[in-house]
């Protein structure tokens, strides 16, 4: 057993010790004598956020599957042992070996969420490694950052050694190799990052310089090293049902939040929602093949005994084998008690079907997300869901027992207007008159209609790259007016609307489309004692806005400032596939309110083309096929 | 059917609470592949109950929970399975089929049976102790035969005054530690058999309170750790190990 990195008298005087001593089930140790190359695996925020992500199980159980390698895991120690930390002057630690992260050879940062950010410094900080990547030495981890905010990883360029941008399946090894070979040669670690700096995808921030027009936009983004190349390309992993994904994923003591297996279906969009980076990102859409799905979801159920399985994609109903696998699922479960959840489902007969058979109807609801409560704006941001889609399936769901209906939206979307917001109010009522049509005898009590509204942040590499966010004080405008159009709704009573508050949404704002001046504003709020954000009982506006008045930050420029076609963004230097030509286009398309097919049904060629595989070519042939009995 | 099963609880894991003991063992259950009988209902359940809960940061090798099955091989069986799935931290230490409820009857709880348990009570360090280990054992033998040992007692409802005296079944001082306790190299053991369970449930922190009350010394709730040796039941007059109850039944 591992010797504790915190004494009894500390464990016992913290919020759940049981964040900070390892030894899950699951967990990997390996004989320090058969390692020679130690890694640390970070998700700054607080374990029980960290475990619950997909992405560093399927890293944590690649890293150990290289020989000599040892993958550990580290999250944010909360504020309670924060505290205790640096008033004894004790080092961060990862769980496995309890030794110092100062020690390891590589800290690998995942980057889901901008509010994380001051965690980043957090962990660097207790770790004992300098923030500034400029400032550490030969002795310190090579720190890296990936994930999706690693797309625009310039507010945070200063802090990191390297950037690992895409797919982590693909080059960690050759990676791992070129340290060994640069530590066997003696090199430095500029040496190292020298030839990091020439594998695909890698982004070595520090070889790259920027200099800026009097209006402070980017006037060139050019490499000042001969081994960085002028674009860094996406790593993605094209053989999704042949490479690396846990059969047995570290089981947490603690109640976590995603406590069950998750079984990603498939990697990318067909849909092209024009404010959704994710659907931008990972495209093309990779489906994992329906036999090792199977396989993998038996495999992970025998070896964690886990209660439930869930099914991760950005739109599983798009999912061409998902009668299949679900019925698999429920059928070779259904003894062994295994529950089956699947979010990002469309709601049609199938899914209705298969929420019978799983869960129960009077404490489920239905989930709708038209993001938009117009057809006119549902056009400009490409989302396909119609009224009639919304109405049409909520009426099977009630003439099934159902009675409550759960919708998103998004308020702030680009050329939204009042009339907009309030077809939310009308559309929300409109559900439940459709309800109310039912023979009261044959209805199940009263419906629930529960709208909500998220404020919308335009993100990089995405057709709404170019647009103004609105302001703090027109965010909460608009849900005060919506919130009065749900009154003067029919059904009021059976409306229930919610906003999430706009707080961090302007913070978010900043770092999404910000540049490498903001390291500026990190650091400095950071100092004044900023860390997790993202809670709302910790988070601090005031430091925040002191830091950005000391720092200068101008919010009009980084946030409230519609972009010209040509400037140069800060992530312009990454190519994630998809063209910034194709962006443009898109935002065209969006303002003139028209919808883009989606890639199944046509090509809009977007870029993705060019790695060769997943639904570009199943698309392209058709066409092709079509082209050619036309000609 | 019904199985009991003993199991130790000690090193890092003592930090576990008895909710995440309590999940740990239900996911346990699943991975050794144990037919264990669910609740009816759109969310099932395993049946089972746990014995007295250990407070965080104890270790113990007394702990119990009794476990519905559907089918099973032998005791010996559901042992291996089960012991196979444990981390260092957790092992199965007994397993045994309890006779069937009679009919009509009402399952006694498990909770319900337990009437006492042992302990040991380590010293960590004595530097902050103005006294030796000799003084030190002395003055607690001479305090645990006090007739009124007052301490305060926090419930739910609030606190109440009670005299522990009574409930202090035994005490000796020439028990070893075991395998899975921790180890401290002064030497300074106390065993203790107190009161437990549903009624007088006496924390082995509260009798350490007050013999720091006693001794006029300030009380460091980390300056030792508690072991959990064993759960007794009292089925008639005589306390007997929860898993010796129904050694000769079945």
């Amino acid at each position: 057993m591992q010797k504790l990195a915190l004494s009894d008298e500390i464990l016992m005087n913290i919020e759940k010790p049981v964040r900070y001593i390892g030894g899950e089930v699951n967990s990997i140790v390996k004989p320090k004598e058969e390692v020679d190359v130690r890694f640390c695996m970070c998700f700054p925020d607080v374990y029980e956020i960290g475990m619950s992500h997909l992405g560093i199980q399927i890293l944590y159980d690649m890293f150990n599957k290289f020989d000599g390698v040892w993958c550990e895991r580290v999250y944010s120690p909360w504020p309670d042992l924060d505290r205790i930390m640096r008033e004894k002057h004790i080092p961060l630690f990862a769980l496995e070996s309890q030794d110092p992260i100062k020690n390891f050879d590589f800290l690998g940062i995942t980057l889901q969420y901008e509010m994380c950010y001051t965690n980043i410094l957090q962990v660097l900080d207790l770790s004992g490694i300098p923030l500034l990547a400029s400032e550490r030495g030969e002795d310190d981890p090579i720190v890296i950052g990936g994930g999706p905010c690693s797309y625009n990883p310039e507010p945070i360029a200063d802090f990191f050694d390297f950037f690992y941008i895409g797919e982590g399946e693909t080059v960690y090894l050759d990676i791992i190799n070129l340290y060994r070979k640069n530590r066997a040669a003696g090199g430095t670690r500029r040496d190292f990052l020298e030839m990091v700096a020439e594998v695909e995808g890698m982004y070595v921030p520090m070889f790259y310089d920027v200099t800026y027009n009097e209006d402070m936009t980017i006037k060139s983004f050019e490499p000042n090293n001969p081994h960085a190349p002028k674009t860094v390309r996406k790593q993605v992993e094209m053989q999704l049902s042949n490479t690396y994904y846990p059969d047995s994923p570290v089981v947490p003591f603690l109640q976590v939040v995603q406590d069950k297996v998750t079984l990603e279906i498939q990697r990318g969009c067909i849909r092209g929602c024009r404010f959704c980076q994710a659907g931008m990102l990972y495209r093309p859409i990779r489906e994992r093949n329906v036999e090792f799905l199977k396989e993998q979801a038996v495999k992970m159920i025998k070896n964690t005994g886990h209660e439930e399985i869930t099914l991760s994609s950005l739109s599983s109903s798009d999912y061409k084998a998902l009668h299949e696998l679900v019925y698999f699922l429920i059928d070779y479960f259904k003894d062994l008690k295994v529950n089956i959840s699947l979010p990002s489902l469309r709601i049609d007969a199938f899914a209705l079907d298969v929420m019978s058979k799983v869960q129960d109807i009077k404490k489920s609801s239905l989930t709708f997300a038209p993001e938009a409560g117009s057809q006119r704006l549902r056009n400009v941001i490409n989302k396909g869901l119609t009224e009639e889609n919304i109405l049409n399936g909520s009426m099977e769901a009630f003439h099934g027992g159902w009675n409550n209906v759960k919708l998103y939206f998004m308020l702030g979307l680009p050329s939204e207007t009042y009339d907009d917001i309030e077809q939310i109010a009308v559309l929300a009522d409109k559900i439940a008159r459709e309800y109310y049509s039912i023979p009261k005898e044959e209805r199940n009590g009263r419906v629930q209609i529960t709208p909500s509204t998220s404020f919308f942040v335009p993100k990089p590499f995405t057709p709404f790259q170019w647009v103004s966010m609105n302001h703090e004080e027109e965010f909460r405008e608009k849900a005060r007016f919506l919130k009065s159009k749900v009154m003067e709704q029919l059904n009021a009573k059976s409306i229930h609307y919610k906003w999430h508050d706009s707080d961090l949404t302007i913070l978010e704002g900043i770092f999404a489309r910000g540049d490498r001046r903001l390291s500026q504003l990190l650091l400095n709020v950071y100092k004044k004692g900023a860390i997790f954000d993202a809670w709302t009982d910790h988070f601090k506006k005031e430091l925040w806005y002191k830091a950005m008045e000391e720092e200068k930050i101008d919010l009009d420029f980084y946030v409230f400032r519609e972009r010209e076609k040509d400037e140069i963004f800060p992530w312009d230097f990454i190519n994630a596939g998809i063209t910034k030509e194709f962006l443009w286009r898109e935002y065209q398309t969006g303002l003139s309110e028209k919808v883009t097919l989606n890639c199944r049904k046509g090509c809009a060629r977007c870029g993705a083309f060019e790695f060769h595989g997943g639904i570009c070519y199943e698309t392209r042939e058709k066409e092709e096929v079509t082209n050619d009995s036309k000609n | 059917m019904t199985v009991r099963i003993k199991f130790a609880k000690y090193g890092n894991l003592k930090f576990l609470s008895h909710l995440d003991v309590m999940r740990f063992f239900q996911k346990a259950i699943r991975r050794a592949e144990i037919d264990v009988k669910y609740s009816e209902g759109y969310h099932p359940h395993q049946l089972m109950s746990f014995a007295a809960p250990l407070g965080v940061g104890q270790t113990s090798e007394g702990e119990y929970f009794d476990l519905e099955l559907e089918s099973m091989g032998t005791t010996d069986e559901i042992l291996e399975k089960l012991d196979a799935q444990m981390p260092d931290g957790f092992k199965i230490l007994h397993v045994s089929l309890l006779p069937p409820t009679p009919p009509q009857t009402r399952k006694e709880s498990l909770m319900a049976l337990v009437k006492a348990s042992d302990y040991l009570v380590l010293y960590k360090g004595l530097k902050e102790l103005p006294l030796t280990k000799e003084e030190f054992l002395c003055k607690f033998s001479e305090f645990v035969k006090e007739s009124e040992i007052l301490a305060i007692k926090t419930t739910k409802v609030g606190d109440t005054e009670i005299n522990l005296a009574p409930f202090i079944y035994d005490v000796k001082y020439d028990v070893r530690p075991t395998e899975l306790t921790e180890n401290y190299d002064n030497g300074l053991c106390i065993y203790v058999m107190l009161s437990a369970g549903n009624e007088n449930h006496i924390r082995p922190e509260l009798l350490m309170k007050a013999f720091h009350e006693y001794l006029g010394i300030e009380y460091d709730q980390y300056g030792y750790q508690v072991h959990r040796l064993e759960a007794y039941a009292k089925p008639e007059n005589e306390f007997i190990p929860i898993f010796k109850l129904h050694e000769n039944e079945v």
